[in-house]
């Protein structure tokens, strides 16, 4: 390999780094919702886009400073989810085991994500958006590689969160209260944990992260109203790698996905979404457990 | 999902029973068909055209998710499919069309099931999952190979209209008999029990796997034959027939129609249909599938056993007032 195709390949997992670990907080919200509500979220690739808008929309239409605006989107995002879960889930299909619930649950987000995504196209039309980065500038890494100030802190941001989440989890009483919750829901319940208060903290959190997610991509990239289903798919792939259920699967399944998309995005480029998808596919079939979690069980 | 329980099904429309309601439908959407013909309005019969492939898709899907409990986010794969190997089998190895369009649906039914088959040992939402990757795997390769444009028939000799429009009666008349046929079969039972436990089925005797498996091709199947009718009358298929919006088709006019009854796609797939092909006459194509999702939504969560179940809660409330007065 000579040092040309070397440095290309270095410089490609930087990248692949960085979008796999903004990606995994899409993912680990969406496992988060699953493991406590029993619920697989069919409309997070919306929030994820609704994420980039409303970051948008604060910059542009509230004049507000970017670092303020991604907070504004995480805040806004939570509220929006709670709102969806508490006026359109029926609450007894909230936490649910019972498959035709779940199933109906399923499409109901599905139906939602149309509605997000369409509503978004009506407002800002087709065009892509991108917000300011919080920072410009480069950082040389070693190997002389240079890499934006923005992807730096959206990397930095991220492991924030994730240790945010590991910390409001661990030292919360609501935090706390989830934990129990998912591992015993009857034990947690005569413990006097609420059903509902669990279920509307949880939702609105998972849809949260998938916001950030949205908003930390948009001001390295750019956002459109179609974006979201394409990384409600890669969430699934991370999720389902990670183990459905598992947050520090997610954050290692996103770090996999990025390195692998990186890599084949360098030498398949036009194939790399296919590989990942197969593989990924291949090892939902064969060991739907993921390769950390132990938590779906076969039907 | 609030669903009839199998033993009210014979009863559910009060005297009149459940499967001569959906035989009613379904002759009623023929002799409405008949009727567009007559109009010789070419706009309407191009509507009705489209009724007849979203339809077949439609009772495609109700067919696996409401008789044998699972779920596919990705019916597209076996109707895209279905559309593009018969495009390809008249582009590229210039096959005439009925033996491409048979071709076509084989390989459709072919193809889904089998990747069907290996997602039959998952829960439904994996299930679900599993599909819906495979579609949007579909929905890459056939960008990277056919790129935007997709893949066009353009023919020296094209079918008229009237020939195409009476063979999407017969096409929609026989599938949706045949599928009459299977929901009212003896065999659907087999198929409610595993839906309802496979474990007890399995200890019962019924082969679950395999009877998951035969369900998985026959779904594809017709969902294989809606969307090569699909491509003969549009001459066209390109990546966006794989995309997730389309795998939502079935399932929202499924919901909106009721699912378990063969009347409920029928009726959904028309009230769908002639919105996502008039609304956008005035409106944006935004516009419309925004007022789509909305209306599957109030739909699951006003009546969540669709139209028909609202039909039949007004018949059983008559026939009981009859039997009190």
């Amino acid at each position: 390999m000579s040092a040309s195709s070397l440095f290309g390949l270095y410089l490609s997992l930087i990248s692949g780094i960085s979008y796999g670990l903004i990606i995994s907080l899409l993912a680990g919200g969406l496992s988060l919702i699953y493991g406590v509500m029993n619920n697989v979220n069919t409309s997070h690739g919306a929030y994820y886009m609704m994420g980039g808008f409303l970051t948008f929309f604060a910059v542009s239409s509230l004049h507000l400073p970017i670092v303020v605006s991604i907070m504004f989107a995480f805040a806004a995002a939570f509220a929006i989810g709670l709102v969806f879960l508490y006026v359109l889930i029926p609450k007894k299909m909230w936490v649910s085991s019972n498959p035709d619930a779940q199933n109906t649950v399923m499409i109901f987000f599905l139906a939602l994500a149309q509605v997000l995504q369409q509503g978004a196209f009506i407002v800002y039309g087709g065009g892509s958006i991108a917000v300011p980065a919080i920072y410009f500038g480069n950082i040389i890494a070693p190997g002389g590689v240079f890499i934006a100030d923005q992807t730096v802190i959206a990397i930095a941001i991220s492991l924030l969160s994730y240790l945010g989440l590991f910390l409001f989890l661990r030292d919360t009483k609501i935090g706390k209260a989830i934990r129990a919750f998912s591992q015993d829901r009857e034990l947690a319940e005569a413990m006097g944990v609420q059903v509902s208060t669990i279920a509307l903290m949880t939702f609105g959190l998972g849809v949260s992260l998938a916001a950030l997610s949205g908003s930390l991509n948009s001001s390295i990239y750019s956002i459109t109203a179609a974006t979201g289903w394409d990384e409600l798919v890669i969430a699934f792939v991370i999720v389902t790698f990670g183990g459905i259920g598992s947050i520090s699967g997610s954050f290692l399944g996103g770090l996999v996905y990025g390195i692998v998309y990186a890599i084949t995005q360098y030498y398949l480029p036009a194939y790399s979404f296919v590989i990942a998808l197969v593989l990924i596919y291949i090892v939902l079939v064969n060991k739907p457990t993921g390769i950390l979690g132990e938590i779906i069980e076969r039907a | 999902m609030k669903e009839l329980e199998p033993a009210n099904r014979t009863l559910a429309f009060g005297r009149v029973k459940l499967k001569d309601v959906n035989l009613a439908i379904l002759i009623a959407a023929l002799f409405s068909s008949l009727l567009v013909h007559l109009t010789g309005l070419p706009y309407l019969q191009f509507i009705m055209m489209y009724f007849f492939a979203y339809a077949i898709y439609a009772a495609s899907w109700d067919l696996l998710y409401s008789y044998s409990g699972q779920l596919s986010l990705g019916q597209a794969l076996p109707f895209g499919l279905g559309a593009f190997f018969t495009l390809m089998c008249i582009r590229q190895t210039q096959l005439p069309l009925i033996p491409s369009a048979v071709l076509g649906t084989l390989a459709a039914a072919a193809v889904g099931g089998s990747v069907g088959a290996t997602t039959i040992r998952l829960k439904p939402g994996y299930q679900g999952i599993a599909l819906l990757l495979f579609s949007q795997v579909l929905y890459q390769i056939t960008l990277i190979l056919y790129g935007e444009e997709g893949l066009s028939i353009f023919t020296a000799t094209p079918l008229s209209q009237t020939t195409v429009y009476a063979s999407g009666m017969v096409i929609f008349a026989v599938a949706m008999l045949a599928i009459y046929l299977i929901e009212n079969s003896t065999y659907r039972l087999k198929l409610l029990a595993i839906k309802g436990d496979n474990l007890a089925a399995n200890v019962s005797g019924i082969n679950v796997p395999v009877h998951k498996t035969i369900v998985l091709f026959l779904s594809s199947l017709f969902a294989g034959i809606g969307g090569t009718y699909y491509a003969i009358f549009t001459s066209h298929a390109d990546f966006t027939i794989f995309a997730v919006t389309n795998s939502f088709l079935p399932i929202g006019m499924a919901i909106v129609g009721g699912t378990s009854f063969l009347g409920g796609p029928i009726i959904g797939s028309a009230i769908i249909t002639l919105l996502i092909r008039t609304l956008p006459i005035w409106y944006s194509l935004a516009v419309t599938l925004f007022v789509y999702g909305l209306t599957v939504m109030a739909i699951l969560k006003i009546r969540p056993t669709g139209i028909v179940g609202l039909l039949q809660r007004r018949t059983a409330k008559g026939g009981l007032k009859a039997a009190q007065g």
